[in-house]
């Protein structure tokens, strides 16, 4: 069998591997990425929306609800990858046992990566169901469009915290990494306000990945496609989503293989 | 063609000169030796001597810095997954999923080693590490010796050519390490290749054909257990109460080793009868008299630098 295909089947492994320890505590597991979005849309949403009117047409509650699903992803990918994947490195010791197999470091890798969209994928599309059954998506049909984006978005957000992983030198420093990169993107990426009449911040959260993940999730939620801006979006995310993932895979490497 | 049994191609490990250095720190140094088919060999050494490096650099966890090392022919810097399809490891930590059942972490393993008719072969290595009736069990709520009988398991799924096993009785109760001695010599004498790090002597003297000692990365005796006790510490030793030491010491010929273990003072001989005398003419009477062993060997050669290698 060709070598890349066998790495793909090898990379599968991983994920079966991930989803068999996840499903073990599905309801722990699921709440908070649930409970995240659905609290901050009652807080933010219900309770600011009356002060703030409309932007651009939307109530606020309407306004954040893309942004809740790329919070989502944004969180589901960068937890597991980093405290996750730090945690299975370094405490549970679970890759020197899988290096021991034909499992080697780039399988490793790949397979984070996938088992991280599909759970992005997933949760995106759970999410993007509740906002729609509540009314808060004006183009409900963008639901369909949620686990591609999603999926997509986690790559950069994973990518971050694998190298997250790579770097720390113990398990308190993700919450430097958090307060520092996760926090500010998560913040000023056009989730809680629009970027328009803010030319600076505008210009700075370009090399935000999670920004172009946003933009492509409002677009579809709020029905305000644009081909040039689709195309802009989808390849910075793409050129994001390969650089970082390529960077991580050789920190990564270099962690699991002395 | 037919290729030897121990041609360079099918020798399970051939290391010449194997190298690691880790930053300014040498864990290898110009390590040199052969593992052939059918052969139990025990690497031996202080904790930090580059036992288990070596052990990564054969299926390729760690990177070689220099020197040529083959696994069945096969580069393992290049073709470590042709390597790890052969080979089954039992790694120091046994790294297991806790909530995982015991049939749940084998059956995933057996998906890695892409092991064919998987519940058939994990049934029959269960019953063989007396682990069956455990297969529905939660791995948190094994034993110690229960988890590194099961790693064990994981190990031989694939049926490897070449067993590796990294300490792989420290912390077992004696029962435990008994049940797994006999396991590894059936496998041997099964005419399967095992290579084992240990810190046990009595351990390697009766599971190995071949040792080698190992201390700061570098090869310092190689043989066979009788071999090397032949040749660094023959003959007997007489063990005394250490407050005894001047009466014994007073009637030592010089040619005997004399050295201290812990509270007891202990003189190696040529002979038996040696002792027997040294008994009679110091007045004091051993506590034991055995013949010399592997841990001698041992601790001559290393016993110098008994602090960690670092």
């Amino acid at each position: 069998m060709n070598d890349y295909l066998v790495s793909l089947r090898l990379a599968w492994c991983v994920v079966v591997r991930n989803w068999e320890v996840y499903r073990k505590d599905f309801l722990a597991n699921i709440s908070p990425t649930l409970a995240d979005p659905a609290l901050m849309m009652v807080a933010l949403g219900m309770g600011l929306s009356p002060f703030i009117g409309n932007i651009r047409g939307l109530s606020y509650s309407q306004y954040l609800a893309p942004g809740m699903v790329a919070t989502t992803v944004l969180f589901t990918a960068f937890f597991e990858c980093s405290y996750g994947f730090y945690v299975r490195m370094t405490f549970q010791s679970v890759f020197k046992a899988m290096l021991t197999t034909p499992i080697g470091a780039r399988e490793v890798v790949w397979g984070e990566f996938a088992w991280v969209s599909i759970r992005a994928a997933l949760m995106a599309t759970g999410v993007g169901l509740v906002l729609a059954v509540v009314g808060l998506l004006p183009n409900p049909w963008s639901v369909f469009l949620f686990p591609l984006i999603g999926g997509m978005l986690a790559v950069p957000c994973g990518a971050i915290g694998l190298l997250a992983a790579s770097y720390v030198r113990n398990i308190n420093q993700f919450q430097t990494v958090y307060s520092f990169v996760i926090a500010p993107i998560y913040f000023i990426s056009g989730v809680f306000f629009p970027l328009g009449d803010r030319p600076i911040l505008a210009s700075v959260v370009q090399i935000s990945p999670f920004f172009h993940g946003v933009s492509l999730l409002q677009m579809a939620a709020w029905n305000q496609f644009s081909p040039e801006r689709i195309f802009y979006h989808l390849g910075v995310l793409i050129a994001f989503g390969v650089g970082l993932a390529l960077w991580a895979l050789v920190r990564i490497r270099k962690k699991l293989i002395t | 063609m037919i290729t030897p049994l121990n041609s360079p191609d099918t020798i399970p490990v051939d290391a010449i000169g194997v190298t690691k250095c880790f930053g300014d720190f040498v864990a290898l140094e110009g390590l040199s030796l052969e593992v052939h088919s059918g052969q139990c060999v025990g690497l031996l050494g202080p904790n930090g001597a580059g036992k288990s490096t070596f052990i990564g650099c054969l299926y390729g966890a760690v990177e070689r810095t220099g020197g040529r090392l083959r696994v069945f022919g096969l580069d393992p810097a290049r073709q470590a997954r042709s390597i790890k399809q052969r080979i089954g490891v039992v790694p120091q930590e046994n790294a297991l999923d806790e909530e995982l059942t015991v049939l749940e972490n084998m059956s995933l393993y057996a998906r890695f080693e892409n092991v064919r008719d998987p519940v058939r072969r994990i049934e029959e290595l269960l019953a063989h590490m007396s682990l069956d009736h455990k297969r529905n069990a939660p791995i948190r709520s094994l034993s110690g010796g229960m988890k590194r009988r099961l790693t064990f398991v994981r190990a031989l799924l694939s049926d490897p050519e070449l067993l590796i096993l990294d300490e792989p009785t420290t912390g077992l109760d004696p029962t435990v390490r008994h049940l797994l001695w006999e396991k590894v010599l059936s496998y041997s004498q099964a005419g399967k290749t095992v290579l084992l790090t240990t810190h046990y002597m009595h351990e390697a003297e009766l599971l190995c054909d071949k040792v080698i000692i190992l201390n700061r990365g570098a090869v310092v005796a190689m043989g066979s257990p009788k071999e090397l006790i032949e040749k660094e510490t023959p003959g007997f030793v007489g063990i005394f109460e250490a407050n005894e030491r001047d009466r014994v010491q007073a009637h030592v010929n010089s040619d005997w080793q004399c050295f201290s273990q812990a509270r007891q003072y202990c003189v190696r001989a040529r002979q038996i009868e040696h002792l027997i005398r040294l008994q009679s003419t110091s007045g004091v009477t051993a506590i034991q008299m055995r013949p010399a062993n592997l841990e001698d060997v041992y601790l001559k050669l290393t016993g110098e630098e008994l602090a960690e290698n670092e």
